[in-house]
């Protein structure tokens, strides 16, 4: 019993003295958390938004509570298991597909021997991701037209029947997904390089002189070098799962492929756009975040017992 | 240097197809757009335009630096480019630090603390009422803080130093006396290059592409950044349920269908350019073998 | 030396009273929340003509918050947040809805009947003179009146949505007579097909149908209204002879008409591709002269070359057996309702309503709402209908020309005249914004078209929804009455994603087909979504029965 006590007490001043030695390191991070509170937590009471019929006129305070309804609309809609199931689709294939590419990428990059190569590289592969949304459906849709576009050409030459990738449903999410994945590689091979440059050289020296090749030391310096990073990605995106992006599926979006392209953003904007319904926009964007949080945090467990990489 | 075995140069030269494959996809659309920006929107629609300008115009061009807003846009943008990474920086790279110490107590209620704010946060309108308290609406300084700070950015600072400050490294500069504070800015910083880069380069690019932030919390022309005012440059002919939707006639539809591709010329080809400048902090990591030997 | 002391008593004299002037007439201050036009080329509202006339006469001092007309929407929502600092007045157009006024009513002056005979009797007089009903048209369900009407008042532009045109130039390149029936028609579309219709040597560059889902008027369902259904990618009911809402896309009628559009693109007379591309795309194939019938506004505002645009003109009327063709119609009354709202926040009301009041005055409402009488526009008659000013050519007619420059230059326009823009009633004010177009106040009429003025793109559209309301094919119109909150929600909770329904069927069957399978399947999702409740919502609402 004392014995416990004591340690506990012991324990209790080996913190202290461990938070009074580190004081400094608590300084440092008092400025982000100030920048959050101010920013991020204070504004939080708005969530409650969610639980209101909100109006300008009264405020977020003082407009009606109606408790659970906008949920209970979200769940009832027609569309609901139709646009969840879509944007759980779209994010699982936009994870499969987009996720390793910059990373091996970042791979090759940083393993060719030219230094100025890999510099050009690493320009061209990062500049689609400054060509807005618009502009890039737009160009796909005059590349691929079935009527003019230069690739309907080109399949035709090979003896194909062009299809028309713009419009129907069936090749929506590929379409997405790897304009996506061309688009955003070299962007996102920037975190994974940078965390390339802090493995130490020593390493692949010694390495070389065991005689290991070089896909060798790739597997088994490069890779687990920069598997932290890897984890802590994985573990965001994951917690990512129930947003899509809007701007694209929006501009995508046809008739003829709203079956699988109707997601949960654009069905909020198009909600949104009649009649201002902050509530029920705030309903599930709330309903959003809070499965995002629980997919966040199962991953991180796992991860945590898989990798020992977590979150916190 | 050493020779180099059959297999390594089979591999190197299966890179270099590689990357030079990529290169072709990549820069294609930019070139492009580029050419697009030029030509005839007519025939950029109709699939005529595939490697040179067609009937070759400046006119989107023309409108677009004829316009004031425009110039005040770019120096808008500078600012809170410049501030925003300046700020969001000094902030974000002593706390990512902090937080990647194994040996900080509460970190991970810190950690917790910072990561839920990228899930839940109050919405557009309780934001524009706190900031209003704060009597930030309609100032230059909301610009340049909101979007510096993210926890997205944090926990990249934190995963980052976590794998390349060895705790050895630490350990010998603290018997030699060194204190926190002083092994930050004399060890952690110099090592930290690669990340501060790509940290800056995140915030500056966020910084340079938002026109949302300041869409909400101005109203004062002479505070709008560049996107925004290319934003309505876009929107010109969309503003429709309009009485006049029908002023959208066919010139200016023309106009905007250049326009949409002079935008992202305008717009991105300044930043574009700060990568190259940030990539040679990205080959560094010769020191830690240096210090640990 | 006495005449010096004099001069200077004479001239402190003059200064003082100019003082105690300026002090008694100190003007009032007002804020103006209002919507700025994407081509205005003004810096600020404060510098228009029409602003700085009424701040003389009304002794106003008038500070303007602007919001750019794309991205009002978002804007607005931020000022409105600012309750305890609101404008004193919003002059936002369509973009101050009836939900945001009837949602927020506590943050609006409620006006009083008396208020506006005292204080805005020539806005009384003009509503009276002019507008049937328009209490009723401004009074809201809770039976306040919130804001006052704006805008233009009946504008016969305004009848239809998408209206279709057809090339008669290239009837006339291949020897064709006009069409009136379906199978004359097809006839037309098989050889703009197989023939070289546009003249430019390819034969297989023409679309004899254009279509485009993107493009608001360029929808396929433009075409329905030839099988009796007045409906468009938004609107799925129809109005039948006895004044009731009845059924539209679960009839026999729309499986006809989506049959027949699928056999038309089967035989490439219809171009498949615009159920997908985009609407830039849509706009270079027309402007490219590759579209035999397209849907528009106007043909000229797709197709820059004047001579081009002027080979269309409106589709014929043209029979199809069994069915008597029915257009859409817009609702009647254009004039919009929350032009004027007042806030909470206005400390003198007033003043506000004298603002109003003095731009009410129909010749300077058009002032307002065009720019300068006798430069950009001018009146036909003594009952305000008006007729825009165009400059006359420089080549053909140079006196008139400089006679218009100098007109403008007096007016104060010579910057732009320096710059080479030779402002007058043509769409190039519009672009410019002289006046402030959809933000002003209330004016009566529409411009009175001249026909035979074909710079003008809207007399293609005046001359084919006058032919189409002479031969009577429009359908009875919606009314715009306000649907009180509670009816309007549940209606949007009820029927949400069943224009995705519908909408999604048109683009399958067009270019799949319909089968016994795909209707049935498609009957059944339009129950699911409550087609039937969707009809009934309209009823109400048609004969204001909620």
């Amino acid at each position: 019993m004392s014995n416990t006590v004591l340690k506990k007490q012991r324990e209790k001043s080996r913190k202290l003295s461990n938070i009074m030695q580190n004081k400094a390191l608590y300084v440092m991070v008092l400025p982000a958390l100030v920048f959050f509170a101010l920013f991020n937590y204070w504004p939080m009471y708005g969530v409650q938004i969610a639980f209101r019929n909100f109006s300008f006129a009264n405020g977020i305070t003082g407009s009606k509570w109606v408790g659970m309804k906008w949920f209970n609309f979200f769940f009832k809609a027609n569309q609901f298991p139709v646009i969840v199931r879509n944007t759980l689709l779209l994010s699982l294939y936009d994870l499969a597909a987009g996720f390793p590419f910059p990373i091996l990428l970042a791979l090759i990059m940083h393993n060719v021997p030219s230094k100025r190569f890999r510099r050009v590289t690493q320009t061209a592969t990062y500049m689609p991701h400054f060509i807005s949304v618009v502009v890039l459906v737009g160009m796909m849709s005059c590349m691929f037209s079935v009527n003019s576009g230069w690739f309907s050409t080109i399949v035709r030459a090979l003896g194909g029947t062009p299809v028309q990738l713009m419009g129907e449903a069936k090749y929506f999410r590929h379409v997405y997904v790897w304009s996506g994945v061309w688009q955003q590689m070299g962007w996102n091979s920037i975190i994974y390089l940078a965390a390339l440059t802090s493995i130490d050289p020593g390493l692949h020296e010694a390495a070389m002189i065991d005689g290991a090749g070089k896909l060798r030391r790739i597997w088994h310096i490069d890779l687990p070098g920069i598997g932290e990073t890897i984890a802590i990605m994985l573990i965001l995106k994951f917690g990512s799962m129930m947003s899509t992006g809007f701007e694209k599926i929006y501009s995508m979006q046809a008739d003829l492929n709203l079956s699988v392209s109707e997601v949960i953003s654009t069905y909020v904007y198009k909600m949104g756009m009649m009649n201002n319904k902050y509530s029920y926009s705030a309903a599930i964007s709330l309903f959003n975040n809070v499965i995002n949080f629980i997919l966040l945090i199962l991953v991180n467990k796992a991860s945590s017992k898989l990798s020992g990489s977590s979150l916190w | 240097m050493k020779r180099m075995s059959t297999g390594e140069v089979i591999l190197n030269g299966f890179f270099y197809v590689i990357l030079a494959l990529l290169i072709v996809i990549c820069v294609y659309p930019i070139w492009y757009v580029i050419v697009a920006s030029v030509s005839d929107g007519t025939y950029v629609n109709s699939g005529a335009l595939i490697l040179l300008p067609v009937n070759m115009k400046f006119t989107a061009y023309e409108y677009a630096f004829s316009q004031k807003q425009l110039w005040v846009g770019y120096g808008n943008t500078i600012l809170y480019t410049l501030g925003g990474t300046l700020f969001g920086l000094a902030i974000s790279l002593p706390c990512g630090y902090a937080l990647s110490r194994r040996d900080m107590e509460g970190r991970g209620l810190i950690m917790g603390l910072i990561t839920f704010t990228m899930y839940f946060n109050g919405g557009l309108i309780p934001t524009y009422i706190v900031c209003s308290a704060l009597h930030l609406t309609n100032t230059r300084l909301l610009l340049i803080f909101l979007g510096s700070v993210t926890a997205y950015n944090i926990i990249l600072i934190r995963t980052f130093c976590s794998s390349s400050i060895p705790d050895e490294l630490r350990e010998a500069a603290f018997i030699d006396g060194c204190s926190n504070t002083r092994f930050f800015f004399m060890f952690v910083i110099p090592l930290s290059k690669a990340i501060i880069a790509v940290i800056s380069l995140y915030i500056a690019v966020a910084h340079w592409n938002n026109y949302y932030n300041a869409l909400v919390y101005t109203t004062d022309a002479s505070l709008q950044p560049l996107q925004l005012y290319l934003r309505h440059l876009l929107l010109m002919t969309t503003g429709t349920e309009s009485i006049m939707e029908s002023d959208a006639n066919a010139e200016v539809l023309r106009l905007v269908q250049t326009v949409r591709y002079a935008v992202i010329v305008l717009s991105a080809l300044p930043i574009m350019c700060l990568y190259p400048f940030l990539q040679k902090y990205f080959v560094q990591g010769v020191m830690i073998g240096s210090i640990k030997g | 030396m006495k005449t010096r002391i004099v001069a200077l008593f004479l001239s402190l004299a003059i200064l003082l009273s100019l003082c105690s002037f300026a002090i008694a007439e100190e003007p009032t201050q007002l804020t103006i929340c209002i919507g700025r036009r994407p081509y205005d080329s003004t810096e600020s509202y404060s510098e228009k003509h029409w602003v700085q006339e009424v701040e003389k006469a009304c002794n106003l001092k008038i500070n303007w918050i602007e919001l750019p007309e794309e991205t009002m929407k978002e804007q607005l929502s931020s000022v409105l947040t600012n309750t305890n600092n609101l404008p004193d007045i919003f002059m936002c157009g369509n973009k101050m809805t009836d939900s945001i006024v009837s949602q927020n009513t506590g943050l609006w002056h409620v006006f009083t009947m008396d208020e506006i005979k005292q204080y805005a009797p020539t806005y009384y007089e003009v509503c009276e003179k002019y507008i049937d009903g328009w209490v009723d048209a401004t009074t809201y369900p809770d039976g306040n009146i919130y804001s006052l009407m704006g805008s233009v008042y009946d504008s016969e532009r305004h009848y239809s949505y998408g209206v279709l045109y057809m090339n008669y130039q290239w009837l006339k390149n291949l020897n064709l007579e006009v069409p009136t029936t379906l199978d004359e028609l097809h006839d037309v579309l098989v050889a703009f097909r197989d023939q070289d219709a546009n003249g430019n040597g390819d034969p297989n560059d023409e679309y004899p149908i254009n279509i485009n889902l993107k493009y608001g008027q360029g929808q396929p369902l433009n075409f329905a209204a030839l099988w009796g259904l007045p409906i468009t990618n938004s609107i799925f009911y129809k109005i039948d002879e006895n004044g009731n809402v009845t059924h539209a896309v679960d009839t026999q009628a729309f499986r006809d008409f989506l049959t027949y559009f699928y056999q038309l693109g089967q035989e490439g007379l219809l171009n498949l591709e615009g159920l997908s591309s985009t609407s830039d795309q849509y706009t270079a194939e027309c402007d490219a002269m590759r579209s035999g019938i397209f849907g528009a506004w106007a043909p000229s505002y797709l197709i820059t070359d004047t001579a081009n645009a002027m080979q269309y003109d409106g589709l014929p009327k043209i029979t199809v057996p069994g069915y008597e063709e029915s257009f859409c119609h817009r609702e009647f009354n254009h004039a919009n309702r929350n032009a004027f709202v007042i806030s909470k926040s206005c400390k003198n009301v007033e003043a506000a309503l004298r603002f109003y009041d003095y731009i009410s005055e129909p010749t300077r409402a058009i002032e307002v709402f065009l720019g300068e009488q006798g430069i950009f526009w001018d009146y036909v008659d003594d009952d305000y209908h008006y007729e825009m000013v165009y400059c006359p050519s420089q080549e053909t007619d140079p006196e008139g020309y400089a006679a218009h420059v100098q007109k403008l230059i007096d007016a104060g326009y010579g910057d732009y005249v320096e710059k080479g823009i030779i402002l007058d009633g043509s769409s190039l004010n519009y672009y410019n914004t002289v006046g402030c177009v959809d933000y002003g106040s209330l004016v009566l009429h529409a411009q009175n078209y001249d026909m035979t003025n074909y710079a003008d793109g809207n007399v293609y559209r005046i001359a084919t929804i006058r032919n189409i309301t002479e031969r009577g094919g429009y359908a009875p119109a919606m009314n715009t009455n306000i649907v009180p909150a509670e009816a309007q929600e549940e209606f949007d909770f009820m029927c949400d994603g069943l224009s995705t329904v519908i909408n999604a069927f048109v683009s399958e069957s067009i270019l799949h087909g319909v089968t016994d399978e795909s209707w049935n399947a498609y009957l059944k999702q339009l129950e699911q979504y409550n087609y039937d409740y969707y009809i009934e919502f309209f009823n109400n609402k048609l004969h204001n029965s909620f």
